[in-house]
């Protein structure tokens, strides 16, 4: 076993003494091997921070094998590279780049390294197959490294994005004196029906209303938890002294609902938000009238404010004296 | 129609996966009140392994039985801790995440097959068909 481990040591320190004996040798072959590859985009990385980054990578590549010695990539003293891979991938996310491209700007170095380790080695191919074997071990883990915290950020970016729309989506409308209305179209997730049921009730109190219509027309799938935030948003609305409305339950949402057995009896439902405004308007004393008819009681003389200087009001005027 | 396979990890993962089951459902000819059954089974059970498991995938495969009749199956599986009382679970009203309680029973409603498995060891698998 200890036999073991020192010829490990062997092996690896020459990979090691080669990065640090020529390492701007290095440097700058496999600065010039990204420059000349399809891949280098100068719009997404200056040149000086390439070999920065390169520079940095190479160091914290050489010291993580000295200190592990001849470890593999899942060793502690990895640590540091691992997390200098993870930074720059993280910015090579945000940049646009392609996880290919994130990838192989790793494994390039293998192109670099490969034949100077085969110079430096001379005839022993037993030594170049073995250091050859841990180093491309080494940068193929790297390479994964890059590509798999790639993604991570992708996915991070995605949902930061999404969050932002969050944001945006859960309008809060005054559609007359007293009478709110919440359309809510799409995904309702917990975030979300968190931000809406918050939104409603800050409005509520805002704007001294007594009638909220929470409008499901554009909800394609409503499902326990859905059902459960519109339950407590409706109790939470009827605490600070409004109630709730609900509008455009779909057939197939209607019918689902049923079987999934959710009781929403306790809510006012109707068929269209139509239908809900004007339930909401008796609710606050006022119904809504044809103008016909307010110009006919005008004409009467049972409403106050009367002026008989219209047409309308006048042909109406003559109707019912017949 | 191919199977399609679905992670599940975080809660943007239940929206994709409804959205692909009613796709799907619309593709192979369920009605529309059927493709919003299949989306709400799709929900709640998507629902469960992302809150429960934390990690698990969705499988959802076109079958054809020996009539020609076409179905769609969906497969929940996970690893995380299974269900401890699985005969409380299937009841309605009876929850341990402080939901309505209607999610394992309500989907079974909502489905004409309905098969559950869960240990500690294994995970919870869900396998529904609903056909056309």
């Amino acid at each position: 076993m200890a036999n073991n481990s020192s010829a490990q040591t062997e092996q690896t320190r020459r990979v090691v003494d080669l990065l640090a004996a020529r390492r701007d040798e290095i440097l700058n072959l496999w600065i010039k091997e990204r420059l000349e590859s399809d891949e280098f985009r100068d719009e997404l990385i200056s040149k000086k921070e390439l070999r920065q980054q390169s520079q940095q990578l190479v160091d914290a590549l050489a010291r993580s094998i000295q200190a592990s010695n001849g470890a593999d990539f899942d060793d502690a003293e990895f640590n540091e590279l691992r997390a200098f891979l993870n930074q720059i991938s993280r910015q090579r996310a945000v940049k646009g780049y392609t996880p290919t491209e994130n990838a192989t700007y790793i494994l390039s170095l293998r192109n670099v390294v490969i034949p100077l380790l085969a110079e430096e080695l001379g005839g022993d191919t037993a030594a170049l197959v073995r250091e050859m074997d841990y180093f491309t071990r080494l940068l193929d883990k790297m390479g994964l490294v890059m590509v798999e915290n790639f993604i991570r950020s992708r996915e991070e970016i995605i949902r930061q994005q999404r969050a932002d729309m969050l944001e945006l989506s859960t309008p809060v409308i005054k559609v007359w004196d007293k009478i709110l209305t919440l359309p809510i179209i799409g995904t309702l997730d917990s975030r979300r029906a968190q931000l809406m049921m918050e939104a409603l009730l800050q409005r509520i109190v805002e704007s001294g209303s007594t009638v909220a219509i929470l409008d499901i027309t554009g909800v394609r799938t409503m499902d326990t938890l859905v059902a459960n935030h519109l339950l407590k948003t409706v109790t939470a609305a009827r605490l600070m002294g409004a109630r709730c409305i609900l509008t455009g339950v779909s057939p197939a949402i209607a019918q689902t609902m049923v079987q999934l057995g959710i009781d929403l009896s306790q809510i006012t439902t109707r068929a269209q938000m139509a239908d809900g405004i004007k339930l909401a308007l008796e609710l606050v004393g006022r119904t809504v009238v044809p103008a016909a008819l307010v110009a006919h009681l005008r004409a009467n003389g049972t409403a106050p404010g009367y002026k008989p200087h219209e047409q309308s009001a006048a042909t109406n005027n003559a109707d019912t004296k017949q | 129609m191919e199977s399609r396979s679905i992670a599940l990890e975080h809660e943007p993962d239940i929206v994709v996966a409804r959205n692909e089951v009613r796709r799907l459902a619309r593709a192979l000819g369920f009605s529309p009140t059927d493709q919003t059954r299949l989306a709400t089974v799709a929900s709640e059970l998507a629902r469960n392994v992302v809150k429960y498991a934390g990690h698990g995938r969705l499988i959802a495969q076109p079958i054809t039985d020996s009539d020609g009749r076409t179905g769609l199956r969906l497969i929940f599986e996970d690893t995380g801790p299974g269900i401890y009382d699985l005969a409380a679970a299937m009841r309605d009203g009876f929850s341990t995440g402080g939901g309505l309680g209607k999610g394992l029973p309500g989907s079974r409603r909502l489905v004409h097959e309905f098969q559950i498995e869960s240990s500690p060891e294994r995970g919870t698998r869900v396998s529904v068909v609903r056909w056309t």
